[in-house]
């Protein structure tokens, strides 16, 4: 009778990690099955039961701490980023067709839901086996691929964005609104396309892991248990595995490396076109001001790439292993199981996505100083209006524009230079007009054959070109 | 042992799943209520093994060299799991949803007020609304009420305790949290807008020394109350089945764990007695009479200023919907408590109705649903939030509009420098200050009532 409660020691395989256990087996369930008509055991009763969990495994348990941490830090924080970008958009009506709070809201939209089926893998760590059925299975896979693929698909649409206001700030069509949504849309029905097989196969599958026969009793026990599984064919699984690797690893990271230089190059060579241009002018307080923070920037673009590069390289260099090992697996004909320190270490690299979609929202949108600069903004416009319009003050508050006032100094009365102030201000807010543009792009072209002349009379409107609000936005 | 009493035995498998979840609905019931609904459904009798006696092995089996007949080697397992039924999957996933929502939504409006209390510091206004401090208390103790949640999931699904004793204490304790903090801390607000509209001239009673005193005070008492539960709550072994092998001195003993509080019966009554008075009852009456204080004084208000600004109508439904959310959501939790109690005192036994477990369960599934959704109701809906932010964007443009009042003479004189190109510009800004003027003007009419506006003003939520 005490076959009902037997211990075994079994190999456990789900697909990416080795796993030995220790279950017992239990009473679930009892049915004839019609398998077995006609043969010796037609009469035996068949009793299903599940194996117990491994719970006792304090290193499962620590992994599963682990995991639950990242849940509560990726979802509060990004649900928190969303509030706050909500909240900015709310204050400052210029900030609701920024371009990059709407890739910051998708990213952290994206990277919440990828955040999601972190408890059923908490439940299946625990367990040892999947206790959903096939539904919730392929939801799972789902939510879990789509912060691999399309949340990286944003990282690279931001670099360009970027790119794109430091190097083309004149082109506005790239950075408006409805462009973004579109490179959204088309973003999201290539990840769609490139999931499909996992929606297809993705299922609960059922592994009997242990069968004993009774014969005095007349019963049969097995031992089942369910698994979450892709189960793609062998060819299906190699082709997925490197388009997945190319067009959601590869790629991605030589977009982001292309453009993060280029970003740089720019900035560099305006920063030191701005420090020529004030070395004969100015006194070393005030010129550290007009400089472009170009190293704070470029460590903040270099943690970018070497996070994204420290997060998913070990997870993909892994899934690589795996799929040599499934190329290969016919050749090594004793393959022993692997050890505890390899198993624990797999469950560490695959936490690496993990901690990257749970830490987006601290790099791209808690270091995100444009989150800060609108109260700041609305602060300093306070101390604007506040005060009276004295010629330091609006130094002090605008330094790159009493450039532009000091400039036509001989050809209008004192005041004028207030309302010069206030003419670029209006440019600020307003598209340029058309003479402006053509004005602007023939001076872009004296400057191109005629170096820039050490002298007084710089032309204002080569450094408003560089200096644009568009340059400003990303100076983070 | 005779093979007519194992197989009995074994047949009482397949009920567990039952009293399980029965235990872990009435966490509030003492030992001998336990014993009531255990008795039904296991055999104790086999429980004779003193596990306090054994010697534990490297490999984790017990020996136990005093029992009875001889030496036996003990292994202790967990039954195995039991697939989730309809019910208990209802449950779960309504568990997975408040916790997800409770969680992300307090984070967040923690994070905006931060945010706000930020902003208003660097505009050095130090008079402002300090009910902010209680929403964002409230944010606080829900947050942590919600983090009791993940544990009580999977107790449902796996259908037993895993965590120990240390985790059962903190669970039962954060669990408590919101029937008690909480409760207070929606009190004190309650109170406070009651002030705000009933008495604005009483500024002591709103400063920000009052509200951060308060808010100590009730943590305090809030602790006191919980340290009961935080002493004795562990987690309790309960033997289900013990398995001899047929000729040998292997036993294997088949248990689980349960996180119950363990309190003994007169500290369980008292501790029940003073949770259910100071963290209900009380609660419930100071807000229903504070708020009809004020829905009284708002009506009185808008019959002697008929075109009163006040939006009354919007003030009246959202503190009608305040006392209603904290009534559906905690009356039912604690009628079902009671009435565990007075069952447990006159010894009579609890139903075994399949249903009536199952409405039980749901409502338990009350207080948290109110944790989770109290960031709503405070937050969200509170235009405080938005109209702290309003009433700044209104200075900045009464500030931006004396800036402008200098334009027209600077634009004038740029006339005779330029071909005039901005001309048509100027003729718009030249309207705009009147406009503003007039609305200023309009607003200081009488210092009386500026202050009753401003203060009454700022509760309109």
């Amino acid at each position: 009778m005490s076959s009902f409660y037997n211990e075994a020691k079994f190999l456990i395989s789900d697909g990416e990690q080795m796993r030995i256990d220790t279950y017992a087996v239990g009473r679930k369930t009892m049915q004839q099955s019609d398998a077995f008509k006609g043969t010796f055991y037609e009469n035996f009763t068949l009793v299903y039961a599940l194996p117990l969990s491994n719970h006792d495994n304090s290193s499962l348990m620590l992994i599963a701490g682990f995991y639950a941490l990242l849940f509560m830090f990726g979802t509060c924080g990004n649900a928190a980023i969303l509030a706050v970008v909500h909240h900015v958009k709310g204050q400052d009506p210029r900030s609701r067709h920024n371009t990059t709070l709407t890739y910051i809201c998708i990213l952290s939209i994206v990277d919440f839901l990828s955040m999601l089926p972190i408890p059923m893998t908490i439940i299946d760590q625990i367990l040892g086996f999947w206790m959903f059925d096939t539904f919730a299975c392929k939801l799972f896979r789902l939510l879990e691929h789509i912060g691999k693929i399309f949340s990286t698909f944003i990282l690279v649409a931001f670099s360009i964005d970027r790119y794109c206001a430091v190097c083309h700030p004149l082109q506005v069509r790239v950075r408006n609104q409805r462009t973004v949504f579109v490179f959204l849309g088309i973003m999201f029905f290539v990840t769609c396309v490139m999931l499909s097989p996992i929606l297809l196969y993705a299922h609960s599958k059922e592994l009997v892991m242990h069968e004993k026969v009774d014969l005095d009793q007349e019963v049969i026990t097995r031992m089942h248990l369910y698994k979450c599984v892709d189960d793609l064919g062998r060819e299906l699984f190699v082709v997925f595995t490197l388009y997945s690797f190319v067009l959601a690893y590869l790629m991605p990271l030589l977009f982001m490396i292309y453009f993060y230089y280029e970003m740089l190059i720019r900035l560099f060579k305006q920063a030191n076109v701005i420090k020529q241009t004030l070395v004969g002018r100015r006194s070393g307080g005030e010129e550290k001001k007009l400089t472009i923070p170009v190293g704070h920037i470029a460590i903040y673009t270099l943690a970018i790439c070497s996070f994204h590069f420290i997060c998913w390289t070990p997870y993909w260099i892994s899934i690589l292993y795996s799929l040599y090992e499934e190329l290969y697996q016919d050749t090594k004909s004793t393959a022993s199981p692997p050890t505890y320190a390899f198993i624990y270490f797999m469950y560490g690299v695959h936490a690496l996505p993990y901690i990257n979609s749970a830490s987006n929202f601290i790099l791209y949108g808690l270091l995100n100083r444009q989150l800060h600069n609108a109260p700041e903004r609305k602060y300093t416009r306070n101390g604007v209006g506040g005060r009276q319009m004295s010629h330091a003050l609006t130094t002090n508050t605008r330094p790159e524009y009493s450039e532009l006032i000091a400039i036509p100094s001989s050809s209008c009365r004192p005041d004028s230079r207030v309302s010069a102030m206030i003419h670029n201000n209006n440019n600020n807010t307003e598209s340029l007009p058309l003479a402006q543009n053509i004005s602007n792009m023939t001076n872009k072209d004296s400057a191109t054959i005629v170096p820039m002349p050490m002298s007084a009379n710089v032309d204002g409107n080569e450094i408003y070109n560089w200096i644009t609000p568009d340059t400003e936005s990303v100076i983070l | 042992m005779s093979e007519i009493s194992l197989n009995e035995t074994l047949q009482r498998t397949p009920p567990p799943q039952q009293p399980l979840q029965q235990k872990s609905l009435f966490l509030k019931m003492d030992a001998s209520t336990e014993f009531e609904i255990y008795r039904e459904h296991y055999s104790r009798v086999m429980a004779s093994i003193n596990a306090t006696m054994c010697q534990e092995q490297p490999d984790g089996i017990l020996y136990c060299p005093n029992h009875t007949g001889g030496p036996v080697w003990v292994r202790n397992v967990y039954p195995p799991i039991q697939e989730l039924q309809p019910k208990v999957l209802i449950v779960v996933v309504v568990f997975v949803l408040c916790f997800i929502v409770g969680v992300c939504g307090n984070s967040s409006i923690i994070t905006i007020i931060r945010g706000v209390v930020e902003d208003r510091r660097k505009r050095m206004k130090r008079h402002g609304d300090n009910a902010i401090l209680y929403i964002g208390a409230l944010c606080v103790c829900d947050f942590v009420m919600s983090l009791s949640l993940p544990p009580a999931i999977l107790d449902s699904v796996i259908g037993f305790w895993i965590f120990g004793t240390t985790m059962c204490k903190v669970h039962h304790v954060f669990g408590s949290v919101g029937r008690i903090a909480s409760t207070f801390l929606i009190t004190a607000m309650s109170f406070d807008r009651y002030v705000a509209v009933c008495y604005p001239h009483h500024h002591r009673l709103r400063s920000r020394t009052f509200v951060i005193s308060t808010i100590a005070c009730l943590s305090s008492i809030a602790f006191v109350l919980l340290l009961p539960m935080l002493t004795y709550a562990s987690a309790k072994e309960m033997v289900l089945h013990e398995l001899k092998a047929h000729e040998s001195a292997n036993i294997t003993r088949v248990r689980v764990f349960k996180c119950s509080d363990m309190m003994p019966g007169p500290i369980f009554y008292w501790f029940t007695s003073t949770t259910f008075i100071l963290g209900y009852v009380v609660p419930l009456i100071l807000i229903v009479y504070f708020n009809l204080k004020l829905i009284n004084k708002l009506y009185a208000h808008k019959r002697v200023l008929p075109r009163s600004a006040i939006p009354v109508r919007r003030v009246v439904v959202y503190t009608v919907l305040i006392a209603a959310v904290y009534f559906v959501c905690w009356t039912p939790y604690w009628f079902s408590v009671l009435y565990a109690i007075i069952m447990s005192l006159l010894g009579k036994p609890t139903t075994n109705s399949e249903w009536v477990l199952f409405a039980i369960y749901c409502v338990h599934l009350l207080p948290y649903f109110g944790s989770s959704s109290n960031w709503i109701l405070y937050g969200l809906l509170n235009t405080q939030l938005q109209m702290k932010n309003d009433i700044g964007d209104d200075g900045q443009s009464i500030m931006t509009t004396n800036g402008v009042q200098d334009l027209p003479r600077r634009s004038t004189s740029r006339l005779i420098c330029d071909a005039g190109a901005t001309s048509s510009r100027s003729i718009p800004t030249n309207n705009t200050p009147l406009w503003q003027n007039d609305s200023t003007l309009t607003r200081g009419n009488s210092d009386t009532s500026m202050v009753f506006y401003q203060d009454t003003e700022q509760t309109h939520l």
